[in-house]
């Protein structure tokens, strides 16, 4: 019988065209687990990293679609209830950094308002392959009030203090929220299952 | 008290998912529970939360509730959703019966013990050692004695 506590779990949603290395990116951060994932078939993996943080024990789930958007019923269901949403492009592939508009505003429609964002882009070491400049995304990030970082196969420090730095600012979040905030309303007639987005947290 | 009791087979597992499919409390009732770590479980509760939505695109007149009951030879799961989209799940010994009964009973439990508390954080884990979990190890002690 298994006894490990943890007093939060937080839902980060990783998102991004396929092949820009989403799931690379997680292999650096999630140290907990990684198995050889036959999940990923059925539309999501999961991959976990449990932190410390102001005395409590943290599960930041990550779920990663490994490109497997096309189950699209998932979709909303995928982003209901994320506490952080990260969005990654490829550096040296312009195209999935012009998709990153379409995923922002993919988020705006599916997850809650107050989500946490984030903008990675991925392969930084690859200088000689490199089309999207990182002065531009800076400035698109900033445009949209985003956090901005690139990271690499060479950098994991990056990776993990974009982790840290977002699940701080989610616990910082939850601690301030108040619970009645307008978005948390739920209407509900007999029988009826809630199936709206509504913000948690 | 409603529910009928589990004559046969005994209860192994059950799980709390939150709205957003995430793992909010695990508890295993036997020694014969499949084996598994804290992030295990957590895989495997979204994963089945995930299914059960992609499963309600097999019906043939919508809407349908999602997946309630599924058979295997070596065990039964039985999955209960209330009107908030909180999912509990049972996982139990093939001839267990009254499933659906005892998941009713933790939904109340839920109702009474974990949410009228408030110091519970809305979607996040139910601390064990608490009166939630009293009541439950209780009940389940009662089901597991009418085998």
């Amino acid at each position: 019988m298994s006894q490990q506590e943890y007093d939060y779990v937080f839902k980060l949603v990783l998102i991004g065209d396929s092949g820009v290395g989403k799931s690379c990116l997680l292999l650096r951060f999630a140290d907990d687990t990684y198995t050889e994932s036959h999940i990923s078939t059925i539309g999501v993996d999961f991959k976990i990293r449990t932190i410390q943080l102001e005395g409590k024990t943290i599960k930041l789930q990550i779920w990663d679609t490994a490109g497997q958007e096309r189950f699209r019923t998932i979709t909303s269901s995928y982003y209901r209830g994320a506490h952080g949403i990260i969005v990654v492009y490829d550096t040296t592939d312009a195209e999935t950094f012009e998709h990153v508009k379409t995923w922002l505003h993919e988020i705006d429609r599916y997850a809650s308002e107050n989500v946490n964002k984030l903008l990675v882009g991925n392969k930084s070491d690859l200088t000689s392959k490199r089309s999207v400049e990182t002065e531009a995304a800076k400035e698109f990030a900033q445009s949209v009030n985003i956090p901005f970082l690139e990271t690499s196969a060479k950098n994991a420090s990056n990776v993990e203090d974009a982790f840290m730095c977002m699940a701080t600012e989610i616990k910082k979040r939850m601690a301030s929220a108040p619970s009645n905030e307008p978005s948390r309303k739920i209407n509900m007639k007999a029988g009826e299952t809630v199936k709206s987005g509504g913000g948690c947290c | 008290m409603a529910y009928r009791p589990a004559r046969e087979g005994n209860l192994l597992s059950l799980y709390i998912n939150n709205r957003a499919g995430g793992l909010i409390f695990h508890r295993d009732f036997s020694p014969n529970a499949a084996k598994l770590d804290t992030n295990e479980q957590m895989q495997l509760a979204s994963t089945f939360s995930g299914l059960a939505l992609i499963m309600g695109q097999l019906a043939p007149s919508r809407p349908s509730s999602g997946m309630q009951l599924l058979e295997a030879d070596g065990f039964l799961l039985q999955s209960f959703d209330s009107p908030t989209g909180i999912k509990f799940f049972l996982t139990a010994e093939p001839d267990a019966k009254g499933l659906d009964l005892v998941l009713r009973e933790v939904y109340t439990y839920y109702a009474d013990y974990v949410l009228k508390n408030p110091f519970y954080e809305m979607d996040m884990p139910i601390q064990k050692g608490g009166k939630f979990c009293q009541k439950l190890d209780r009940m389940v002690a009662q089901v597991q004695d009418r085998r």
